[in-house]
Formats: structure tokens, C-alpha cells, sequence
């Protein structure tokens, strides 16, 4: 049996494609942070990393682990001084939830898609809403939540299609790259 | 159906490896509610680390606020200009009052004999994240123990008070804003002088609380912070009462928490003994344990007899 430095290295492995999916997420929880300071956006801006997480979950759950989907939560809230695991574990839930309805939602039509992102949407500030309410015994501000939930359901057309036309490029590189080594 | 029996074997351990990752985002809920000192040191050291690479994201996204902001101020020119002049004027009436009433303070203070303490320095810092949902309201600002800030001391514009630091980083710290579900100020009522509690609420409002019941704060009362506690100096405008229904008061702040760019930190000076909030545990005594001991010192029978 030849050493593993003898053997070919394994170009095909996911691994690397998973942790730049990864590094994009915490990519996206800066942006997320950046869109913070906007006055329009304060204390509501668009959850990029949740719509994220929904469009990779539906389309291509093999490459965004829920480890990595926790990770990316979890930065969020040591770089925000968020309260510790609330994000992380709604977005874990919410990609959870995403997996067991992507089988449908896959052949779905955009509309589907939408307002199942939407559901997404609600559930994840419900669930953060309730962690809040259990662990300070009050609410916070459901205006703000209101219009943070409202801003990224709207918005989520326009992330969709960045994200769609950033997998097709993606596909597209793949694809001449394996025709040239056919060649 | 072995085909099916053997998709539900698979599909075991990885229901089992979900159910540890939400395990895991639960234990870490009630650690962070701990308050533990190392989750913070992570929390400091992680956005420590990325502050810079976060400002560096941020720049465009800043820059794209700016050109907005520009734009909306050469569409209102013409009506920020006349409004600038009716200001101007009313600014010089109170400036002309403001002379009047400096002179005759100074001259109330060598009779009464005042110190103005001058234990504080500002040391001004750019504030690089804000709060980014309802359900937190902190901000990240440059500087920190290079800048000699501790945790505890105020951060002030030129309007008032904006919060506190509650965390030192090497160049940057956070501040608990004062409208965070965490923030307790100790203040006073600027002309009733009644004392009571700004507590945040996550939102635009403070709430006015332990006021006594004997208290009846005005509509628009400018509150300021009272210094008990002696974290936070008096003096430092908070904001300004609302009434609520009944007997339930607010403070709308005197900041406008969402337009806040740079801050000042009063900072102690060098060589000042109480530079941070932990060192106040010292000032902290516990009720003695044999109270019932205590309660009749000085009153010995022997002292009523002579």
C-alpha cells in the first residue's frame, strides 16, 4: 500500500468549494454589518446570511454543511456582540427546515420560492423573538423587526438573482474546465 | 423495502448530528446569558481581529451612504439654507442669553465655592458598527486600551450621553448604548431633581423607573445623569420626559442614536486609582452576615444610664 504522499492528490474533493462557500457566508455577515450603518437600515438591516442559507440549502445542500451554517451564525455573533447561539441556532433551524422542504420547493416556480422564503423569514425572527422574550422577560422593538423582516423578504428577488447568476457562472467555469481536461 | 430500511439507517446519524448542532446553539444561549468573562474575551478578541477587515468591507457600503446623503442635501439646499438663517438668528439670541447666564453662574460659584471636577479627558473615536437589529444595541468604536479607555467610562457627543464601554479591546471597544435592553443609567430630574432609573428598551424610548411616587416629572424635562454609582459623571444630558399613560414616563435621548458617527470617551487620566467598572466590587459591602449585633451599636445601656 503507497504512502499517502505517494498518492495522487484528490482533485475532485468538495472540501475546498465548501470552505469558500463558508468564507463567503462570513463575507456576507461583514456586508450584513456594513448595510448596519445605513440610517435607513439601523437596527433592521437586510438578513443577507439568512437568505444565503436558504438559497444554498434548497439548491445545493451538499456545499453548505449545517456546521457551516452554524459556524457563520456564530461568527455573527462574536463579531456583533450579538447574544451568544440565538442567531446560530435559528439559522441551523432554519436550514433544517429549508433541506426537509427543498424536495418540493426545488421544481418549484420563483413565487413558490419566495413565499417560502418569507415563512423562513417569520420563523427565524419568531424564534429569535421567543429566545429574547424567555431570556430578558420582555420584547424588543417589533417595528424594527417588523421592518427587518420586510426589507429582506423584499429584497430576497434581488439577492436570488445575484446568487442564481453567480451559481450559473460558477457551473459555466466548471464546465469549460472539465472540457479542457477532456480534451 | 430494505432499500427503504437502509435510507433510515442513513439518515439516523445525521438527524443525531443535527440534533447536537441545535444542542449546541442552545448551551451556548444559556453560556452567553452567564456572562462568563472568557465568552467575552472571545467576543473582544474575534471582533478585535476583524474590526479591520470589517471597516474595509464596510467603505464601499459607507461610500454608497454618503453619495445618497449628498444627493438628498443638493435637492434641499435652498430649504436647509433658510432654515440655517432662522436658526442663525435664534442661535445668536441664545448665545447673547447664554453670556448673561455664564457671568452671573461664575459669579454664583466664588460665592458658593464650586469645584468643577476636572477628573475626566475626552479622547474622540469613530464609531465603525452599528447596531446591526432590534435586539441588540451596541456600537463598535475605534480605539481602546491604547487610548487608556476602560470599561465603564461614558461615551458623549455634543448633544449627550450615547452609553458606556462595556468591553476593551487593544484598538477597539464597544459601547452599550444607552437605549439597550441592558442599560440602567442613574439619573435626575434636571429641575425637579428627582432621581430614577433610564432603563433601555431596545428601542427609540427609554423608561423613566423608580421615581418616587411623589414625583411629577413635566413633559420635555431635560434628564441628566446623577453620578451615583460613580461610574458615569453628573451632569450629562440623557434626554428629555414623555409621558407615557398614567403614571408611566419615557426619556426620548437628547442623541439621536441613529446618526451617530463619532463619539467621545471621558476617559480618567493617567494615574487615577478607579479606571474601571470592576474595580468597583471593592465599593460593594455585602449586609454583615450577624446584623442583629450591629443594629443597636452605639446605643449601649451604659451610655443611656450616664
Amino acid at each position: 500500500m503507497s504512502s499517502p504522499l505517494e498518492r495522487p492528490a484528490e482533485l475532485s474533493s468538495p472540501l475546498p468549494v465548501q470552505i469558500l462557500l463558508a468564507i463567503f457566508g462570513c463575507f456576507l455577515v461583514l456586508l450584513e454589518g456594513a448595510f448596519a450603518q445605513w440610517q435607513v437600515f439601523f437596527a433592521s438591516a437586510p438578513l443577507l446570511v439568512l437568505a444565503y442559507v436558504f438559497y444554498m440549502n434548497l439548491f445545493f445542500a451538499n456545499q453548505l454543511s449545517i456546521l457551516a451554517v452554524f459556524l457563520i451564525g456564530l461568527f455573527s455573533e462574536l463579531m456583533f456582540f450579538d447574544m451568544l447561539g440565538m442567531s446560530a441556532t435559528a439559522l441551523v433551524l432554519s436550514a433544517i427546515i429549508t433541506r426537509w422542504r427543498s424536495a418540493v420547493l426545488i421544481h418549484s416556480d420563483f413565487l413558490e420560492i419566495w413565499s417560502a422564503f418569507s415563512l423562513i423569514v417569520l420563523f427565524y425572527a419568531s424564534f429569535k423573538i421567543s429566545v429574547y422574550a424567555i431570556v430578558y422577560f420582555s420584547f424588543p422593538d417589533l417595528s424594527d423587526i417588523f421592518l427587518q423582516a420586510g426589507m429582506t423578504i423584499l429584497l430576497f428577488p434581488v439577492f436570488y438573482v445575484l446568487l442564481v447568476s453567480a451559481a450559473s457562472a460558477g457551473q459555466f467555469m466548471a464546465r469549460r474546465q472539465m472540457d479542457s481536461k477532456i480534451k | 423495502m430494505a432499500g427503504r430500511t437502509g435510507r433510515t439507517r442513513a439518515t439516523q446519524p445525521r438527524r443525531f448530528y443535527h440534533l447536537l448542532i441545535i444542542l449546541i446553539g442552545f448551551v451556548l444561549i444559556f453560556v452567553g446569558k452567564a456572562d462568563m468573562l472568557a465568552v467575552r474575551t472571545v467576543q473582544t478578541s474575534v471582533s478585535g481581529i476583524f474590526a479591520p477587515l470589517f471597516d474595509v468591507v464596510a467603505a464601499p457600503v459607507r461610500a454608497i451612504e454618503t453619495m445618497f446623503e449628498g444627493m438628498r442635501t443638493v435637492a434641499s439646499l435652498r430649504e436647509e439654507t433658510v432654515r440655517l438663517r432662522a436658526e442663525n438668528e435664534r442661535l445668536k439670541r441664545w448665545q447673547r442669553r447664554s453670556e448673561i447666564l455664564e457671568s452671573e453662574n461664575r459669579q454664583l460659584r466664588t460665592v458658593l465655592g464650586a469645584v468643577i471636577p476636572a477628573d475626566r479627558q475626552a479622547v474622540t473615536a469613530r464609531a465603525i458598527a452599528a447596531p446591526g437589529s432590534s435586539f441588540l444595541h451596541t456600537m463598535m468604536i475605534t480605539h481602546g486600551r491604547d487610548k487608556r479607555i476602560h470599561r465603564g467610562d461614558p461615551v458623549v457627543t455634543a448633544d449627550g450621553l450615547v452609553g458606556y464601554i462595556i468591553e476593551v479591546g487593544k484598538r477597539h471597544s464597544w459601547v452599550l448604548m444607552l437605549s439597550d435592553v441592558n442599560s440602567r443609567i442613574p439619573i435626575l430630574l434636571s429641575t425637579s431633581s428627582w432621581p430614577g432609573l433610564a432603563i433601555g428598551q431596545n428601542s427609540d424610548m427609554l423608561s423613566l423607573s423608580f421615581l418616587p411616587l411623589e414625583a411629577e416629572p413635566k413633559e420635555n424635562e431635560l434628564v441628566l445623569t446623577s453620578g451615583h454609582g460613580e461610574i458615569l459623571p453628573p451632569g450629562l444630558p440623557v434626554g428629555r420626559v414623555a409621558r407615557g399613560g398614567g403614571r408611566d414616563f419615557y426619556i426620548q435621548p437628547v442623541v439621536d442614536l441613529r446618526r451617530v458617527a463619532f463619539v467621545s470617551i471621558l476617559v480618567r487620566p493617567q494615574g487615577d486609582g478607579r479606571q474601571d467598572i470592576d474595580g468597583f466590587a471593592d465599593f460593594f459591602t455585602p449586609l454583615p452576615e450577624n446584623d442583629d449585633k450591629r443594629l443597636l451599636e452605639g446605643f449601649s445601656p451604659k451610655d443611656v444610664l450616664q
